[in-house]
């Protein structure tokens, strides 16, 4: 079933419309939340909190934007507001320094996709939000910066800009080390 | 082009977004320059470290979780279309609800005390997290709880 279909039925008061949005988009959103994220926990919680505030905000959804990057708008801004609570919220915030692998793993281990993700999502935490949230979207999921500037509202001059800062940084902790 | 601008370009260049008279450009000076072509390669290992990356699909349960969440969220406003709902359902909410209750007064305790509070928010939520659910064989009650509202966590 294609979104506006789905979005149809939701308007007309279809009671499972919204099941068919998170049974579609459930496993894309979830993925952001966790690499943007990094903890399982706080993934779900903000997830849930998109899909939430997705289902308040559906009735005024205007059928010209995609469902899609409107879906992945709200979880990325939750997932900042998110983490703005969190931070606050943690009086026994300990360093991110020490939240980094002491030892980066043996090549052969590191080119396992579930290493490979967990040494990403670490060293991710290392950027500003905003870059990391750029970086998700492009190379986890593989948006084009026309998307990407609509899902962060701003310029595709932006997003170049964030894109490359994340691959810089980025560069410098993964791939130098190995 | 000059290594400045050619480091620059790197990043949109992998992903295809330069004009074709910058490509060149940009191609050309990475042919000469074995400093500017060592950091192309090494952003290049980078994306493929993204691409070989996991794609982590969402724990079992959560659907069920989300959409519980969404009645939880909408029930103040049409609280009669709810009554017919089937006991188990209702049930769930119920203990939802309690769960709520239980926040509100641990949350509230603390404002009103002047003592440190006994648990921080992390282990709060940890406490409370409806994850009781996750690990949930199927042919438990609370995997005939998960078939019964017909809401799969595969597509
Ligand atoms: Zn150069």
């Amino acid at each position: 079933m294609d979104d506006i279909e789905i979005i149809r039925n939701f308007k007309h008061g279809e009671a499972d419309a919204f099941n068919d949005i998170v049974l579609k988009y459930q496993d894309r959103i979830f993925n952001l939340c966790l690499y943007m994220l990094r903890d399982t926990h706080d993934a779900q919680d903000a997830a849930q909190d998109c899909f939430i505030k997705a289902c308040r905000a559906l009735h005024d959804f205007s059928p010209d934007a995609s469902l899609y990057t409107w879906l992945y708008r709200i979880a990325v801004n939750t997932c900042l507001d998110y983490r703005r609570k969190r931070i606050q919220s943690r009086m026994d915030s300990h360093s991110m320094a020490e939240d980094m692998p002491s030892h980066m793993p043996s090549p052969e281990k590191l080119y396992e996709s579930r290493e490979i993700s967990e040494v990403v999502r670490t060293a991710m935490q290392k950027l500003p939000e905003k870059l990391r949230a750029a970086i998700v979207l492009r190379e986890i999921e593989g948006l084009s910066y026309e998307e990407i500037a609509e899902i962060m509202d701003v310029s595709t001059g932006t997003v170049k800009s964030r894109i490359s800062r994340s691959r810089e940084e980025l560069r410098k902790i993964l791939v130098r080390k190995l | 082009m000059r290594c400045r601008h050619a480091r620059k370009l790197i990043s949109q260049y992998i992903d295809k977004e330069l004009s074709s008279g910058e490509t060149k450009l940009f191609s050309a000076h990475i042919e000469a320059c074995a400093a500017c072509r060592l950091e192309l390669e090494e952003t290049k290992e980078l994306s493929r470290m993204f691409a070989a990356a996991e794609r982590v699909s969402a724990p079992y349960g959560f659907a069920t979780r989300v959409l519980a969440g969404i009645e939880a969220d909408k029930r103040p406003q049409n609280r009669l279309s709810h009554i017919f709902r089937p006991v188990l359902v209702r049930a769930a909410e119920v203990a939802f609800a309690c769960v709520i209750v239980v926040i509100g007064f641990f949350s509230g305790r603390m404002l009103i005390t002047d003592s440190p509070a006994p648990l921080s928010a992390a282990e709060m939520r940890s406490t409370f997290h409806l994850d009781v659910f996750e690990s949930a064989p199927p042919d438990s009650i609370a995997g005939a709880y998960i078939g019964m509202t017909g809401v799969q966590n595969e597509k």
